[in-house]
């Protein structure tokens, strides 16, 4: 249920991440899924969506497309991110034409989501509200590095590789596109958000460079 | 997992791949903490380790150590769910379902998550407060109904109370009445935790693709507040011809 739920971080930059999913019903419509879910991923790669994948198989940043479909089975999760808007509406006008009747989530910020069921002439069923994060939370990672990380919605991501390739970029050793694209490799369903990830790593980088001439 | 002590060159590159932050040196070679690893697969994917010095334990999907998997690793079918993850499908599906019906309200409570993760002991926690002010309603088919003990203490099985998980979620559905009462107990057991958690509420839209008020307004009652983002179910699933 919580899965792309908990994304944190500056909200202008939460507004460049938009996590999409088609879900089947377990006992309902999950057989013969791969049909529908190749509908899916076609509008999405025509869409433009950044990054997808299956769990099965993992996110398109590391595996070919062509591997990835070809693994698809009744037990695939097909989600992945778009990083505008305009991305999201294109997506919700092109499979509701399409009635696959295959269930679909879009996560993201709700002054943008809203905005764009309305332009797309969609009127969505349920909403599933996050009310934080409670608890030790002294014992959290800076709220730099949660940005990052809880773009992994199964937190494969570690802090320490975050330190890692932010360290690496600050050195010149790697541009934050790669720095991002190792972090992707992480989330094995695709929904991580290399896109604003590199601008995040930029962002921090640029903030240490200033710290150090101050 | 555990690092093949005769394989291993003590490179330490396995070590930042670890979520849980439980690859060590010692000797000058790399260990597992057996006991902070979650069993979550993720060092072992990178394919990072030069000589193939990782290997799953023999003891991986053996009771009780191998719930650490089924929750942890998000590319295992749990055993109980059927399911990869460790909720199930819940408002993801609710068109089709409609598992969160009007007038009810969907809660989760993910224990571990963000990050940090959790002993089990933690959920036993929550579950007893929950048992304590009556409330058992947690979602049958949600694998942590398989762990409680008994439903009247909130008591989990005692062989698992020493195991690890990146994290689990109680999730449950319940008249939206009853939401205030499910919150108020959720913030009194908050300075028990060892770990953290994260809470999410589902509803129904209302007309207008709005939030119901009173949804809201027991939010706002209990000390709590919602965050700008959200997950929402475009309603474009049914059932097949």
């Amino acid at each position: 249920m919580t899965h792309s739920l908990h994304r944190s971080g500056d909200i202008e930059s939460q507004k460049t991440d938009y996590v999409w999913f088609m879900y089947q019903t377990k006992g309902v419509n999950d057989v013969d899924i791969k049909p529908k879910a190749l509908e899916f991923i076609a509008v999405a790669e025509a869409v433009g969506s950044e990054n997808w994948g299956d769990v099965k198989t993992g996110p398109k940043l590391k595996y070919s497309i062509e591997e990835i479909k070809d693994n698809l089975s009744d037990k695939s999760r097909i989600r992945g991110i778009f990083t505008r808007k305009e991305q999201v509406v294109d997506f919700l006008k092109q499979i509701k034409e399409k009635d696959l009747g295959m269930s679909v989530i879009i996560t993201g910020v709700l002054s943008e989501v809203i905005p764009a069921c309305k332009e797309a002439g969609v009127t969505p069923h349920s909403i599933n509200y996050s009310l934080g994060v409670w608890g030790k939370k002294d014992n959290l990672p800076s709220e730099t590095t949660l940005s990052i990380t809880t773009m992994c919605g199964h937190h494969m991501i570690p802090p320490k590789f975050v330190d890692h390739v932010t360290r690496r970029v600050k050195k010149g050793k790697l541009t934050p596109e790669e720095g991002a694209k190792q972090l992707a490799e992480f989330c094995y369903c695709g929904i991580f958000n290399h896109v604003r990830c590199a601008d995040i790593i930029r962002d921090t980088a640029a903030a240490t460079a200033e710290d150090a001439k101050g | 997992m555990i690092v093949f002590k005769e394989t291993c060159v003590g490179c330490g590159r396995c070590q930042p791949y670890c979520p849980a932050g439980a690859i060590y040196f010692e000797d000058c070679r790399s260990v597992v903490d057996q006991d902070r690893c979650y069993e979550c697969g993720t060092c072992l994917r990178s394919g990072v380790c030069p000589v193939d010095a990782l290997r799953e334990p023999p003891n991986v999907y053996e009771y009780p150590r191998a719930l650490r998997k089924y929750f942890s690793d998000p590319t295992s079918t749990h055993a109980v769910t059927g399911i990869q993850g460790r909720g199930t499908e819940e408002s993801k599906t609710n068109d089709v379902t409609l598992r969160i019906g009007p007038g009810e309200v969907g809660i989760a409570i993910e224990i571990g998550r963000p990050t940090l993760g959790m002993g089990l002991r933690d959920i036993q926690k929550i579950t007893r407060a929950l048992a304590r002010n009556g409330i058992n309603d947690i979602e049958p088919n949600n694998p942590i109904n398989s762990m409680i003990l008994d439903p009247l203490t909130g008591d989990l099985k005692p062989e698992l109370l020493d195991e690890r998980v990146l994290s689990a979620i109680i999730e449950m559905q319940v008249r939206r009445e009853r939401l205030p009462e499910i919150l108020q107990t959720i913030r009194q057991v908050i300075p028990e935790l060892d770990s953290v958690f994260t809470l999410d509420v589902a509803t129904l839209l209302e007309p207008g693709l709005t939030i119901p008020a009173g949804i809201l307004a027991a939010i706002e009652d209990q000390g709590f507040s919602w965050r700008p983002n959200a997950k929402i179910n475009m309603g474009f699933g049914r059932v097949s011809e």
